[in-house]
């Protein structure tokens, strides 16, 4: 199983993580599931609500807006991304409880420090277990 | 008139439907009614906390695109033509805050601690019995290296005569409860840390309850009498159980693994013999609360060997540190059957 993502939507992700730094950042991957495949077409910011270095949360409306515009366009949310502030881009017993709430859907993690990106990893609810995703940059 | 409901994620598993049309439903309540009685149960586990009509909050339902907890909640008026959207919650969160990252640096970067043994540093619950010689450093070490929530007991006051070991009391604290005594500086140590302050001593009736939600117990207790009664407890509940014990120059510590290796009772079939006021030279416990500690951080880290089936003896008259076999008794009145 894969994520696919445009250099530039990573790109845009990874600032959005570095500066939101120490706080976590978070936002949704518009895009279209193939079988195994992920594939990312636009990565749109969100607040998080909770302005936490150890919590995230998006405001449901928001989330729902940018549902709703996927699906006029055929499109749907395959993914979120959000950071963990220099802590590693594991998947935490908190994200896994939300995790499982969205069977099916990417959850791309970025350890984020200021300066620098740590490590970026995938992960999917599926199957009744967490997987790990490649990530595919093109 | 019709409502259109959509279903999201979890609720589009649950009810194998992206969207389902609803007639008569005057408001949100009286919709999700009828929706958990077309969809069961595995709808309505979703939706509400167990044996109750309370909404869980990793629900989100709203009604043209607007949150029901910013309308009238679940008596949110619906009109025909109205679409209602149901998804959870997009939420989440790190372990560590940067602060953390930094406060604990020099022992993140220990090989094999890492920030995988802070993190379960932090989801740790440790009880430290008995906040005096031994319960100090103990529990002061614990705190500092960022144990997520240390429960603290001791039933006893501060009197003068404790101050010469047990050093997180000090003379402004004489007459104050030792809980009391203890929270004030370890909150002020290290703020992570979640702190519960319990004044009481170890009985037949609180044991259990004292053990059953801590990772390990420390021995911080100055009678065999409550250290029987914490060891039981620990071997029922197979919560690991560190203890130490003093007089004047000497130490001994093990750590007991229920099922891995001797209990207290197995080492200590009767009460040693203790005189009513005994000796102590305040760096013998400093040395063995400190260890006791280092135990606990490893039990929970999971890295090193803790000291299984061997009892530690320290001398500090004449610094030696001595080790013994102890072995299990398989006649242990208290985990001879485990
Ligand atoms: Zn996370
Ligand atoms: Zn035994």
């Amino acid at each position: 199983m894969r994520l696919r993502i445009k250099r530039e939507d990573l790109s845009a992700i990874e600032r959005h993580s570095k500066q939101s730094f120490p706080l976590e950042c978070c936002g949704l991957l518009v895009g279209r599931r193939t079988g195994t495949e992920f594939e990312v077409l636009e990565a749109v910011p969100a607040e998080n609500v909770k302005r936490s270095p150890t919590l995230f949360e998006m405001d449901p409306q928001f989330v729902h807006a940018v549902l709703s515009r996927a699906e006029s366009r055929g499109l749907t949310i395959v993914g979120f991304y959000h950071s963990h502030p220099g802590v590693g881009a594991y998947v935490s017993g908190k994200d896994a409880e939300f995790l499982k709430l969205w069977p099916g859907v990417a959850w791309l993690i970025i350890s984020a420090t200021r300066e620098l990106i740590e490590e970026r990893r995938a992960y999917v609810y599926e199957g009744d277990e967490i997987r790990e995703l490649k990530i595919e940059v093109y | 008139m019709a409502i259109t409901v959509k279903f999201f994620a979890s609720f589009r598993e649950a009810t194998g439907k992206e969207q389902e049309t609803i007639e008569g439903a005057a408001n949100v309540a009286s919709l999700l009614e009828q929706l958990t009685r077309r969809f069961g149960d595995k709808l309505s586990r979703l939706l509400y906390e167990p044996g109750t009509n309370k909404l869980r909050d990793t629900v989100n339902i709203l009604v043209n695109g607007r949150g029901i907890n910013l309308l009238s909640g679940l008596r949110t008026e619906l009109k025909d033509g109205d679409v209602v959207a149901i998804f959870p919650p997009v939420s989440g969160g790190a372990a560590l805050t940067p602060e953390e990252l930094e406060r604990y640096n020099r022992q993140i970067i220990i090989s094999g601690f890492e920030k995988r043994g802070q993190r379960k540093l932090k989801r740790a619950r440790v009880l430290v019995a008995g906040l005096g010689g031994l319960g100090s450093p103990a529990s002061a070490y614990l705190v500092a290296a960022g144990v997520g929530h240390l429960t603290i007991l001791d039933a006893e006051q501060v009197e003068l005569s404790n101050l010469n070991r047990q050093i997180l009391h000090w003379s402004s604290d004489v007459g104050r409860p030792k809980a009391a005594s203890a929270i004030e500086k370890l909150s002020k140590m290290n703020p992570n840390v979640e702190l519960e302050g319990r004044p009481e001593a170890v009985t037949r009736e609180n044991a259990d309850e004292l053990v059953e939600s801590v990772d390990v117990v420390i021995d911080g207790m100055d009678n065999y009498h409550a250290r029987y009664l914490l060891n039981e407890a620990c071997v029922r509940r197979q919560v690991p159980f560190i203890h130490g014990a003093v007089e004047g120059f000497v130490g001994q510590m093990t750590t007991i693994i229920p099922g891995e290796g001797p209990c207290l009772r197995c080492i200590f079939p009767k009460e040693p013999p203790s005189a009513q006021v005994r000796p102590v030279l305040g760096p013998t416990p400093g040395v063995m609360g400190c260890l006791q500690a280092m135990e606990a951080i490893k039990l929970i880290v999971g890295i090193g060997k803790p000291l299984v089936g061997q009892m530690l003896l320290f001398d500090g008259g004449e610094m030696v540190f001595d080790f013994i076999q102890v072995r299990r008794d398989p006649n242990c009145p208290t985990c001879g059957d485990v």
